[in-house]
């Protein structure tokens, strides 16, 4: 990454947390690390918003949120993003979901809202009423429409920030087996990575 | 560990500021938390220099030059622009918030543009 002192926690827990998480086969990556180094500015807000969008209570499944964030990350050519959420989407949604997305073997609900995002990723201000109207005509209420922009503010943010200072998996394994552990225990890091001290 | 960590946060170290209870205001509430802390937290950079970054704007040419590519298209940031930042005087810790500051007014700008098209929340 193009901020080397962020490969390493600054406590001796931090620093023991990421040698477990090698150890286990699944290296925290390389935002969690930024999210460890920096946990005021950064990793306490940025993580505790991931889980909810992501994970909490929603008109839309984890699949089909998790795959909203892979068409951004997509959208933006963020391919650390892509590699991470498209993975989780693929095992929530079963298949690839970007290609049943493009091959238009996804529902029509879930399909229009990522079309939505789309638009809003790569031509913000092209967006209309049109547009909504659309999502509603496919069935995308306005609570989950909202929901999925969240999903877009999100993603647009991070992606930014993984391409900016060169983010990267250090194996496709690393890769596969990071997803897994955000499909099984979310955005949220152990809470004494993250305590001020 | 990992145990350790869900019962702490169930115990709520998420923030719940703006105290709203419902989903979408929850969502509301945690964005601005998040905003709030990366242009007002603390940090090595000037609340005014994250601010300017957020915004896509800097007194200096070359982080100007790079917040600009960040928010525009920041898989074309390359190694050379991030040495400028350093030979500006600008160590990781300036670099990674101003990144993020012009990451999260690109993030902002699009949430703005999606939640105006609807009206207000029911």
């Amino acid at each position: 990454m193009r901020v080397p002192s962020y490969e390493q926690g600054t406590r001796r827990s931090q620093r023991a947390f990421v040698r477990l998480t090698r150890a286990l086969g699944a290296e925290l990556d390389d935002v969690g690390k930024a999210a460890m180094r920096r946990p005021e500015f950064f990793g306490k807000p940025l993580l505790g918003f991931a889980h909810l969008v992501l994970r909490g209570p929603s008109a839309w499944s984890v699949g089909e949120r998790e795959l909203f964030a892979a068409v951004v990350s997509r959208a933006n050519a963020c391919q650390f993003c892509v590699g991470s959420h498209g993975e989780i989407a693929a095992k929530e949604l079963g298949g690839d979901g970007l290609a049943r997305l493009d091959e238009g073997r996804l529902g029509p609900r879930a399909a229009a809202a990522a079309t939505f995002v789309e638009v809003l990723t790569r031509e913000p201000s092209s967006l209309s009423a049109s547009d909504v109207e659309r999502a509603r005509a496919a069935g995308v209420g306005d609570e989950a429409l909202r929901e999925a922009i969240y999903v877009a503010f999100l993603f647009n943010t991070i992606n930014r920030v993984v391409s900016g200072l060169g983010f990267e998996h250090r194996s496709d394994r690393d890769r596969r087996r990071g997803a897994g552990m955000l499909r099984r225990r979310g955005y949220r890091l152990p809470g004494f990575l993250l305590d001020r001290r | 560990m990992v145990d350790a960590a869900e019962r702490r946060d169930d115990s709520g170290w998420v923030s719940r500021r703006g105290g709203a209870t419902d989903r979408l205001g929850r969502l509301r509430d945690e964005a601005a938390h998040l905003v709030e802390a990366i242009l007002e937290g603390e940090g090595a950079t000037s609340v005014q220099a994250r601010r300017a970054a957020f915004a896509g704007r800097s007194d200096d040419p070359a982080v100007a030059h790079y917040v600009d590519v960040v928010r525009r298209h920041a898989y074309r940031v390359t190694d050379e622009d991030v040495e400028r930042l350093r030979a500006e005087g600008l160590d990781d810790d300036a670099i990674f918030e101003l990144t993020v500051a012009a990451a999260l007014g690109a993030g902002t700008e699009r949430l703005d543009a999606g939640l105006s098209l609807l009206g207000p929340e029911e």
